[in-house]
């Protein structure tokens, strides 16, 4: 069941490896994403973005404060989709989308019919014996949104997913993003985009966070009040856009 | 940054030519291929053959001489025979090796403890000559199969247990992470993650490894045992037939060239079958 993520009071430090202060990246940060909806967070680089994306995902400890579900952290479904795919090398296509179903109570046919249904939601229906490094860059990302989509996740966090590719595969992606995120067929996901792409951000989210400053703060939050499916090329976007980066310059 | 996408899904693999098309370019290609090795083996007999031409002496037998010994202990059926025994034993010895070293190997990368704890050991262990340990071995278990499985074990240890602990820190952070997002369970993370990254790790471990068993084999077979290679090689040495000395190590070079062609390899290929670089 998609839940409500709450972040109260988050501090993060990093120690100094060189013995000196401690670099404090976030400073009593508060937010709230409501379940189902999908919360692109903006800001310049070094600005602590993917280190909110590692808090939520349990990859790292906040030194204070804490983010908190509706249920325990042990018992939400939870998936990424990394700026790289990190796909196993060594396993087929299926393989790298199946794997992550081995710790869930389900039987055989129904894990072969869920990695079908998702490589053809994808677009890779003919590749599911290929190994990753036989694809291309967009194609591997694919199948990183297969694997993430594969256990229905209760929290979904999407770290700079689509940086790396060039912007026509990218635009791509996203439109198979969409339309994974408004599948019927599945709950909707809490979702967190880290982006540095704001017509990525306004064309995804429900509400784009623009984060700024050092310690990083919230500078704005602002409404994606547009229907789905999006057009990438709606021209409401790009007023979204417009105001992203007004808040960014203010910020 | 990446490609644009391909705009059509191919299939990943080369179609498969006819059989008619391929039979002579692949007999071409066998032929560049066995050539440098083809050429070793005339170098090598041709230079033995001027040595024995000029020492003159039994102690270096022509090449002829060499090749007849060479066939009687193979076409008897007791050079295989005997060559069985000794891969019998160097293999179980190996297989006990590998069964220590995975959770070793596996320890000393995940934990600095572990890492700590171990170093002095595998350095004792590298140390130590296979002659040490197949006297050791002969003293402790007697002719028993305990004597040789243990001390090639011993012998073989550390250089897996180095190739298993360069596997899995070889293991990127990424995939650690992206196992703990997903909670993969732990016996699916060795399955699967794991023991695939160990698998090229451990084939060529296992190359070195298994011409490190060979050399303590030898010893604790001519110390301890009554029958091997490295029992013959004794016995040949002991009525001063150098040509049979000679023989017996060849047929263990042929038969350790069939191990590497027929099993190392096949592995090789088998473990490296998905990186691109490496499909034929």
């Amino acid at each position: 069941m998609s839940t409500d993520i709450r972040i109260a009071s988050l501090d993060k430090q990093f120690p100094d490896r060189a013995g000196g202060a401690a670099r404090t990246v976030l400073r009593s940060f508060n937010f709230e994403i409501r379940a189902g909806e999908l919360v692109a967070v903006v800001g310049p680089s070094g600005c602590g973005k993917s280190t909110l994306l590692n808090l939520i995902a349990g990859l790292d400890s906040p030194t204070q404060g804490a983010i908190t579900f509706d249920q325990p952290f042990g018992s939400i479904s939870l998936s990424v989709v990394f700026q790289q795919p990190r796909l196993l090398d060594w396993l087929s296509v299926r393989e790298n989308v199946e794997i992550v179903l081995s710790g869930m109570n389900i039987d055989a046919p129904t894990k072969r019919k869920t990695v079908k249904s998702l490589l053809d939601q994808v677009e890779l229906p003919g590749h599911a014996s290929a190994y990753p490094q036989f694809l291309s860059g967009g194609q591997r990302q694919r199948v990183s949104i297969a694997r993430a989509f594969a256990v229905n996740p209760d929290v979904l966090l999407l770290d700079e997913p689509f940086s790396a590719l060039d912007e026509l595969t990218a635009r791509r992606l996203r439109m198979v993003l969409q339309s994974l995120w408004l599948d019927s067929a599945r709950q909707r996901p809490t979702g967190v985009l880290v982006t540095h792409n704001m017509l990525e951000a306004a064309f995804l989210a429900d509400r784009i966070v623009v984060m700024g400053g050092a310690p990083a703060g919230i500078r704005a939050v602002i409404e994606v009040d547009i229907a789905r499916p999006r057009c990438p090329d709606d021209p409401e976007l790009f007023e979204i856009h417009r105001r992203v980066m007004t808040a960014l310059r203010d910020g | 940054m990446m490609n644009v996408e391909e705009l059509t899904f191919e299939s990943a693999r080369p179609a498969r030519a006819s059989r008619s098309t391929t039979f002579l370019p692949r007999l071409r290609q066998a032929g560049r291929r066995l050539a440098p090795q083809t050429l070793f083996f005339v170098v090598l007999i041709a230079g033995w053959e001027a040595m024995a031409h000029t020492a003159a002496s039994p102690l270096v037998p022509h090449a002829g001489a060499i090749a007849r010994e060479l066939g009687a202990i193979s076409l008897s059926g007791f050079g295989p025979m005997e060559i069985a025994i000794t891969f019998l034993r160097m293999s179980l010895g190996f297989l006990l090796a590998l069964a220590i070293a995975l959770p070793i190997g596996i320890l000393t990368a995940v934990s600095r403890f572990a890492e700590r704890f171990f170093e002095p050991g595998i350095i004792l262990g590298l140390t130590v000559p296979g002659l040490v340990w197949a006297l050791l071995c002969v003293i402790w278990f007697g002719v028993s199969l305990a004597s040789p499985v243990v001390a090639v074990a011993l012998g073989v240890l550390p250089a897996l247990i180095i190739s298993v602990n360069q596997g899995v820190r070889s293991l990127a952070h990424e995939l650690v992470e992206m196992q703990r997002v997903f909670r993969l369970p732990h016996h699916v993370v060795l399955r699967r993650i794991w023991l695939p990254v160990l698998y090229s790790f451990i084939v060529s471990g296992c190359r070195v490894g298994f011409s490190i068993a060979w050399k303590v084999i030898v010893l604790v077979e001519i110390f301890g045992m009554s029958n091997g290679v490295g029992y013959q090689l004794n016995a040949q040495f002991s009525t001063q037939n150098v040509e049979g000395v000679i023989a017996w190590t060849l047929s263990f070079w042929v038969a350790m060239l069939l191990v590497e062609h027929g099993i190392f390899q096949p592995l090789e290929r088998h473990a490296n079958r998905w990186k691109k670089g490496d499909t034929p």
